[in-house]
């Protein structure tokens, strides 16, 4: 284990890294507002993987409060529809993590919390701006996130596997 | 490298990685789960109303009701010029637009109930009405 002084210099290091992704994300031309990769989350999920829900809660809450805050929406639509859906989001890959370990692994997970995501968003931005008609667009925002989350999911698990042998976190230990 | 950092960092660091590894089994039911149900929202979409006219409003006004069912094509004047709307086969789209993009243009044919075009610089927007409201009404939630 790490003292807690590593531990809280590895969980800036990781809110950084969601930061980075996230603004950077925000930065690459999308087809549509709301298709992104998520690779934010890719810190997240491996913030919770290696430490638990709430570091990886805190990662996610740094990524919404301070990427809003660059991005300069904070507070705006993108943020409460964004941040409503990295908030479930987080709330089933922990859930899927501590009650049904051994299930799914990073990638699964990532797919699992991509979806919800996706979902959360559409219900959202139904509600919030009320733009009837945007839950047409379920079926491709699911196919998206299965996409997007498989992909994050990869990355997540290499970036999981890498740092969990240099001595991060309390390796594998699903359901902690 | 990597021996170094973890002899530095954590000399009784953790080697295992997680488990399950990818893909496990669940991760492969999840993933057809979930497309499976894209798939069946995508076939089982509610046939929603039957296309009755197209709306064509410039400036948040209705200036013309076109019936889907006879062909026309007519010109709108906006604040950015003229846009071309035309109506064949029960459809009906942009045809021509002054604006740059050309977005309302390259939206192409509108032929379900709440199916819209939309012209930002031209403030102008196509819109199917019908009865039975737009179809995503059927829609479960």
């Amino acid at each position: 284990m790490l003292s807690p002084a590593k531990r809280v210099a590895f969980l800036g290091l990781m809110s950084a890294a969601a930061l980075i992704l996230f603004v950077f994300e925000t930065v690459v031309p999308r087809p549509l507002p709301w298709m992104k990769l998520g690779l934010g989350n890719a810190a997240v999920l491996s913030t919770l993987l290696l430490f638990g829900g709430g570091p990886g809660a805190a990662v996610s809450a740094v990524k919404v409060v301070v990427g809003g805050l660059l991005s300069g929406g904070l507070a705006g639509p993108a943020s409460v529809i964004g941040g409503s859906a990295a908030l479930t989001s987080l709330a089933a890959m922990i859930g899927l993590r501590r009650y049904l370990p051994g299930l799914l692994s990073p990638v699964g997970l990532s797919v699992a919390g991509a979806v919800v995501h996706q979902v959360t968003q559409l219900l959202v931005a139904e509600v919030y701006l009320a733009q009837a008609g945007l839950l047409r667009l379920l079926p491709l925002f699911l196919v998206g996130g299965v996409l997007s989350g498989a992909m994050t999911g990869l990355i997540t698990y290499y970036a999981v596997r890498a740092l969990a042998r240099a001595g991060y976190g309390a390796g594998p230990a699903p359901g902690r | 490298m990597r021996g170094a950092l973890a002899s530095v960092i954590s000399p009784r660091g953790s080697v295992k990685p997680y488990r399950p590894l990818p893909p496990s089994p669940g991760d492969i039911v999840l993933a057809a789960v979930v497309l499976l149900s894209a798939a069946a929202l995508l076939v089982a979409r509610p046939g929603g109303g039957t296309p009755r006219a197209a709306s064509v409003q410039v400036g948040g006004e209705v200036v013309r009701l076109l019936p889907l069912h006879e062909a026309a094509r007519i010109e709108v004047p906006g604040p950015a010029g003229v846009s071309a709307v035309e109506v064949d086969g029960g459809r009906a789209r942009v045809v021509d637009s002054p604006c740059a993009r050309r977005i309302c243009v390259r939206r192409g044919w509108l032929r379900a109930v709440g199916d819209v075009a939309v012209c930002v610089p031209n403030h102008l927007v196509v819109r199917v009405e019908g009865e039975g409201g737009p179809s995503f009404d059927g829609v479960s939630r």
